[in-house]
């Protein structure tokens, strides 16, 4: 690959667009004839529905229908891969029971001429409850004995680990700190909302279109409660308003507009309100973590406990993953990491910006201070004496980490030898306490199966389509780049399309996987369509002219090629793969406890990035004061 | 939200006329905080009067040296004003301190003299108990999540916030607030304008429904220049106050002559610091003296679950608002 | 609706909603001037002025990200001062000069702003960008982007939640440089 566009200063593909307004987000397609549903939710957290009384709010101005468990179809359940087994999506179709799981749970649907009169008429439905007290705190009494332990996380990694002894290893230990750590609940809240308009363009094809960062998933997920062959679901998202983990898991809203639309055989268009992204939207689950640490006198760790409580809601089993990093980020001979899961009557919970990653590691860093000042170690120090040369939990080697020489470039970039080691020993001239404080980065480097499809154009440019999605990353931007460069002709030749569940199989936008899998697909259906056309006994001429020329000779519309790349599987087996830094920041806390954060600085590995402008900011992080 | 009918008024008097009799109409203004409520369901008014064509957004010396603002001009208007920002810049100060440029060009100071309480209880009809939304139903904040709640002069009733910052520093000025109705125009003293709970939490002030805000009034204090506003927050801009302080102080070398000082973000309405002002009157101006003052005013100070860090937050806020002052030229 | 979630959850026998069915809004007459063109609208008085632009007139470059003033995204400008259209009735606007993110560039032309939100990669999903700019376009009228803590300071009723922060404040500073 000739690396003429990769890690050029490029502006971003679609760049135009949105700063003209002219990126169209999922609520923005006008659609004939379009009927706007409102959701009735519930406003209790726990018991049944005893009735839900319509007869008011039906006869409101505008009003066209309203659906709830007395109209509802019978939907058929969701697929048991993505609901059962700690899979984060709902193990419940909407309207199908009286249950009451959580406060905001959707109990129906009023779809009306207007906006304004859908609101209004929602706010007159009257619901009758039969409540029981919800159970919302994880250390409520109530929960505990029945409280789960769950054994994988979405089927994948193992959330109850044991190594070597872990009770003789800390009875023994020089040093050892036994600490908790808790975590609040925490909404993605991407700044666009949830949108989905649904229409059934005939009596058995659906098109959609929706915020959502698996369009594959969702496809799959409609035809199946719809009884569809899956291709007669089709769902449009060229840009997403930002997902940060959601936009993912949540599909009972998608089902009620979809049988909305059916019922008044109009589209319907259904957008979240700001406050139904606390309660419809999934959410990072509320996290207690126990450490009991100890290391040798010489600060080697010798044990490692980490254990989780978290919380799932009655309908999923999905668990926020938060030792899954203490298993081998650090070398230790005795671990132990556990999870616990209690059901609480609050929103189902869901991966959001690295799942179990950001609030495990930052308990485990923060563990790691504590012990670190026990031990009388600065905490770098400390932690290149635990240095993990390889992965202790897979027993594999790393496909390559270069944290050590993020650790020192950072602490000579930062001035960390300036640091004091008392705690409050350093102040601003305000009166302000000053702390410096370092952690360790990291995160899996993911790959999925993913396909793409480049063509040929009459007019000599080229078209590349994978079921990807832009959630801000800059898939358009990256993707075309790496077309471009795979084709050797210019950028402004290629147009990448996306976010069209017709366009090849991509996964879920997530993991940070999306780079890893789409583009091994993108370059290799570029590579493709050269070989199709020096399989024409043409060579290819690196000139959209010329290649136009090539086309009109060939006889051909256009030339298709399609590539599915896979994750080597056998490299995956031998190395572990996962991505590091160290990151440095400095802390004031001034005398009225005001917290600003003075600089931080994140060192990552020298490495090529794709597109140094997108990548600066999808990596910056302001001073400010 | 609920349908509402809609008009126009030119002039104050056909305001309170249009309105005259009709509890539930509304005068719109800059609809900031009014229509938030509305689309929560929270205020259901059934006809709304545009005041916004009203000739009330004048900001201009009175005889006595003072200055009178229009009820309808623009919070953003007021701050940059030169008038304001020589003669009080406290309250140019507290005004850019709240809410966002946008809020701040729309919003006007009729209005913000009437913001409610953001109180969580109080703003989502979902939860069934609020003295405030509706009376007798009871007092989610106090035994919920209470951080941002009163600490002082609350009752069993109601915990709220005022969530103002211009009316902490109208109430530290002494402003002194015009009104019309039905049968003419009144003045109602800063200090009698905004209530405390007591009993009666859903009456947030003591203007009638009928009466139209005409104008703010401010009284010349030639020490208001030497004044500051001072917020404490969770995060650094955009944020409604934890606690906030609005001081004024007249010195003569460094004993204190005079002082005004108010405090927000503690109270159901804008809090004048009365044992403040006494306790350091005559006293030299540093920080025992302050200090000392705080705690006289805080004594009462009741703290709930979550907010009772409130109570030294506000000492030590009131300390630095006027070591701010006694340090300014 | 159902607000944020805090510690206690509500239980209770059948809430009661306050809202009855009470008489229709009527539907009022309003002339707009939105980027030079006039628009007479007959709306229900219950439409914001960010609905007026999305759903009926199809301008849906203005965002609609809380609905509550709160995000900054829906920002335009009002006879050329930046507001929130979500917490403003369409009907409020009569004869007013509306300008929205698709009335900033001449023609093929961008706006300085809107040029240096692409050169320094001001936002990365887009959904705040337009908001972001029209306060962007103002501030730079008001004369409050004179440091970087002014900036960001006067631009604090515009949330990314991407977190482009760094590369809005450059853009800014770099559109004051050809705006004045």
């Amino acid at each position: 690959m000739s690396a003429t566009l990769i890690g050029q200063r490029l502006t971003r593909v679609d760049g135009r667009l949105k700063v003209m307004g002219q990126a169209t987000y999922a609520a923005e397609f006008a659609r004939p004839k379009l009927a706007y549903g409102v959701l009735v939710q519930s406003t209790i957290a726990n018991g049944r529905v005893t009735k839900i009384d319509i007869s008011t709010a039906k006869s409101a101005p505008g009003v066209i229908a309203i659906l709830t468990r007395e109209n509802a179809p019978q939907f058929k359940p969701y697929p048991d891969d993505l609901t059962k087994k700690g899979a984060p999506g709902e193990d419940r179709v909407p309207l199908q029971d009286a249950e009451i799981h959580y406060a905001g749970q959707h109990l129906g649907i009023v779809v009306a001429e207007s906006f304004e009169q859908a609101v209004h008429a929602t706010s007159l439905v009257r619901v009758t409850y039969q409540p029981q007290p919800p159970v919302v705190m994880l250390d409520d009494e109530r929960v505990q004995k029945n409280a789960i332990w769950p054994e994988r996380f979405i089927g994948r990694e193992s959330l109850q680990v044991k190594r070597g002894d872990i009770n003789a290893a800390l009875a023994t230990a020089a040093h050892k700190i036994d600490v908790v750590y808790s975590t609040p609940v925490e909404n993605h809240n991407p700044i666009e909302t949830y949108s989905t308009t649904a229409e059934w363009e005939a009596p058995d094809r659906l098109l959609i279109h929706e915020a959502t960062r698996g369009i594959k998933q969702l496809q799959r997920i409609i035809a199946n409660v719809f009884g569809l062959p899956r291709e007669n679901v089709h769902i449009i998202c060229p840009f997403i308003g930002g997902a940060f983990g959601s936009k993912g898991f949540q599909w009972s809203h998608t089902v009620l507009a979809a049988a909305a639309a059916k019922l008044v055989q109009r589209p319907v268009k259904l957008t979240f309100t700001r406050p139904q992204m606390f309660d419809s939207a999934g959410q990072r689950a509320r996290t207690e973590q126990r450490f009991s640490i100890g290391a040798d006198k010489n600060g080697k760790l010798m044990a490692l406990r980490h254990a989780t409580t978290t919380h799932c809601s009655p309908v999923s089993e999905y668990t926020e993953p938060c030792g899954n990093m203490s298993r081998m980020l650090y070398s230790c001979p005795n671990v132990e990491v556990s999870h616990r899961l209690v059901r609480l009557n609050l929103t189902t919970p869901c991966p959001m910006r690295a799942p179990g990653e950001a609030p495990g590691v930052f308990a485990l860093e923060s563990a790691l201070d504590e012990l670190a000042n026990e031990t009388g170690l600065d905490p770098v120090e400390f932690r290149l004496r635990n240095y993990a040369d390889i992965d202790e939990y897979e027993n594999r080697p790393w496909s390559s980490k270069k944290l050590r020489e993020c650790y020192e470039r950072g602490a000579k970039k930062f001035d960390w030898s300036k640091r004091t080691r008392k705690a409050g020993s350093l102040r601003g001239a305000d009166g302000s306490q000053i702390g410096f404080g370092m952690a360790t980065a990291i995160y899996p480097a993911g790959q999925q199966k993913a396909g793409a499809t480049a063509i040929l154009n009459k007019d000599g440019t080229v078209t590349v389509r994978s079921a990807t999605h832009e959630i801000g990353t800059g898939t358009y931007t990256a993707m075309s780049q790496f077309a471009a460069d795979t084709l050797g002709i210019p950028i402004e030749k290629i147009r990448f399309e996306l976010g069209d569940s017709q366009f090849p199989e991509a996964p879920n936008n997530g993991g940070s996987w999306l780079t890893s899998s789409v583009a091994p697909a993108v370059m290799g259906a570029c590579r493709e369509l050269k070989k199709k056309v020096v399989d024409l006994g043409e060579s290819w001429p690196n000139d959209p002219a010329q290649l136009a020329n090539l086309l009109a000779r060939s006889g051909q519309e256009q030339i298709q090629a399609e590539f599915i790349s896979e994750p080597n599987k056998e490299e995956r087996e031998k190395f572990s793969f996962f991505s590091y830094g160290a990151v440095f920041v400095e802390v004031h806390v001034d005398p009225l406890g005001q917290v600003r954060v003075k600089r931080v600085i994140l060192i990552l590995p020298n490495t090529t990035w794709r597109c140094t402008r997108t990548h600066r900011n999808l990596t910056s992080i302001s001073s400010t004061s | 939200m609920n349908p509402f009918s809609y008009s126009r008024v030119a002039d104050p008097g056909e305001a309170v006329h249009t309105l005259a009799g009709k509890p539930q109409g509304k005068f719109l203004g800059g609809g900031t905080n009014l229509i938030d409520l509305m689309k929560m369901g929270v205020e259901t008014p059934n006809e709304l009067v545009d005041i916004n064509r009203l000739p009330l957004t004048q900001i201009e010396e009175l005889p006595d040296k003072g200055v009178r603002i229009g009820a309808l001009a623009r919070n953003s208007d007021v701050a940059e004003h030169e008038l304001i920002k020589t003669r009080y810049p406290v309250l140019s100060l507290a005004l850019l301190s709240g809410a966002s440029p946008q809020l701040r060009n729309m919003a006007t100071v009729g209005g913000n003299l009437l913001q409610r309480t953001r109180c969580y209880y109080f703003y989502d009809p979902a939860f069934p108990a609020c003295n405030k939304r509706k009376p007798g139903s009871g007092c989610g904040a106090l035994d919920g999540y209470n951080r941002i709640h009163a600490i002082l002069g609350q009752s069993d009733q109601c915990i709220a916030t005022h969530p103002s910052d211009m009316c902490v520093a109208l109430a530290a000025l002494d402003a002194v607030v015009r009104v019309r109705g039905p049968k003419g125009e009144r003045e109602i003293s800063f200090g009698n304008f905004h209530r405390l709970p007591g009993n009666t939490p859903e009456r947030d002030t003591n203007l009638a429904p009928d009466e139209l805000i005409v104008s703010v009034d401010l009284p010349a204090i030639s020490f208001a220049a030497r004044s500051h506003y001072l917020k404490v927050r969770d995060r650094a801009s955009y944020a409604f106050a934890l606690v906030s302080v609005a001081a004024a102080l007249d010195l003569d070398s460094n004993k204190v002559k005079a002082a005004r000082v108010a405090l927000g973000g503690v109270a159901h309405k804008p809090w004048r610091a009365h044992k403040v002002e006494t306790e350091i009157n005559g006293k030299s101006a540093d920080e025992n003296t302050f200090r000392a003052a705080a705690e006289a005013e805080l004594a009462a100070a009741k703290g709930y679950k979550y907010n009772s860090f409130k109570i030294e937050l506000a000492k030590r806020a009131i300390v630095c608002a006027l070591s701010t002052v006694a340090a300014m030229a | 609706m159902i607000g944020p979630n805090l510690l206690s959850a509500v239980s209770v026998e059948g809430v009661e909603r306050k809202s009855t069915a009470g008489p229709t809004s009527d539907l009022v007459n309003v002339n707009l001037k939105i980027n030079g063109t006039a628009y007479s609208l007959d709306v229900d008085p219950r439409v914001t002025l960010l609905d007026a632009l999305r759903e009926r007139l199809h301008l849906t470059g203005s965002k609609k990200g809380c609905d509550h003033g709160q995000c900054g995204a829906c920002t335009v400008l009002i006879n050329g001062r930046r507001i929130n259209s979500c917490l403003t009735l369409a009907v409020m606007h009569e004869g007013d000069e509306i300008t929205t993110i698709e009335g900033l560039a001449n023609g093929d032309e961008l706006h300085p702003v809107q040029a240096a939100f692409i050169e320094h990669d001001g936002f990365q999903c887009g959904y705040c960008t337009p908001g972001q700019i029209c306060s962007a376009v103002a501030l730079l009228k008001e004369n409050h982007a004179n440091s970087d803590d002014e900036i960001r300071e006067w631009m604090s009723g515009n949330i990314c939640r991407c977190g482009a922060y760094p590369n809005i404040l450059a853009a800014i500073k770099e559109a004051k440089t050809k705006t004045t």
